[in-house]
């Protein structure tokens, strides 16, 4: 299983960071592939390239603004969240993320 | 950017409203903040779209303002936790407060944040500061993060 996601919150300082950690351990603990981008006041760090949106089984979406490059996801299974359930629901979510998957 | 005035270990607070007027007062006080008061809607402004407890008993508040005058943080662990938001009822008794300049010269003190942001998501980071003793002994664990990004 590989998830690839981006977070991204309003002031760009803190959810978004936060929400990258708890999706990391998350997929970590369950011995996913992962990797997550941040859209933050850094601007984009850990940008994910065309390549890891090929091999990913699904994408996990948790922002609470407009992010760039949305259309690189284009025909990927796609979990959207706020960027606060990837901190306070991280169990679930990741979850929901694998059922997609099975489904399609 | 860290400093130990900034730093308050168990303090005798049990609202959102007492512990944000304790902490401005302070970066007030050390010169952090041009205005106090704007600086405060702005981060009750913040609350107001999505209360930033984020569970953990963690709240950050935060505001980017050009009436920050440096980057700060601060931090404030209180006696007993108590509700920070009615509107997810998160008990809350870590706060940190975080003030950023709108225009930021340069990237380190928002790394800084980040790296500070993605500590607090792990438990023994959290542990450490809930068994410090001392104001120094919570200051110097924040400060470490401060030197491992080379700010």
């Amino acid at each position: 299983m590989k998830i690839i996601g981006v977070t991204a919150c309003p002031t760009g300082i803190a959810h978004t960071y936060m929400a990258q950690e708890c999706l990391e351990s998350e997929c970590k603990r369950r011995g996913f592939e992962y990797k997550i981008e941040t859209q933050g006041s850094i601007g984009i760090e850990n940008e994910l390239t065309e390549a890891d949106v090929e091999s990913a089984d699904v994408v996990i979406l948790a922002v609470s603004i407009t992010i760039e490059g949305e259309e690189r996801f284009e025909g990927k299974p796609i979990i959207r969240a706020s960027v606060d359930r990837a901190i306070s629901d991280v169990v679930r979510l990741v979850d929901e993320a694998v059922a997609l998957t099975q489904n399609s | 950017m860290i400093e130990k005035d900034l730093v308050f270990l168990d303090a005798d607070l049990s609202s959102r409203e007492a512990v944000l007027d304790t902490i401005i007062e302070k970066a007030d006080q050390l010169n952090y903040l041009s205005d106090k008061s704007v600086f405060k809607e702005g981060v009750l402004e913040r609350e107001e779209t999505i209360p930033t407890s984020v569970g953990f008993k963690v709240a950050i508040p935060h505001c980017r303002s050009d009436v920050v005058n440096h980057p700060f943080v601060a931090f404030m662990r209180t006696t007993q936790d108590f509700i920070w938001d009615t509107r997810n009822n998160e008990t809350v008794d870590f706060i940190f407060m975080i003030g950023v300049p709108e225009s930021s010269g340069d990237n380190l003190h928002l790394k800084f944040l980040s790296a500070i942001s993605r500590k607090l998501m792990k438990e023994e980071f959290r542990d450490s500061l809930r068994s410090a003793k001392t104001t120094q002994e919570a200051y110097d664990i924040l400060e470490s993060i401060n030197q491992s990004i080379g700010g």
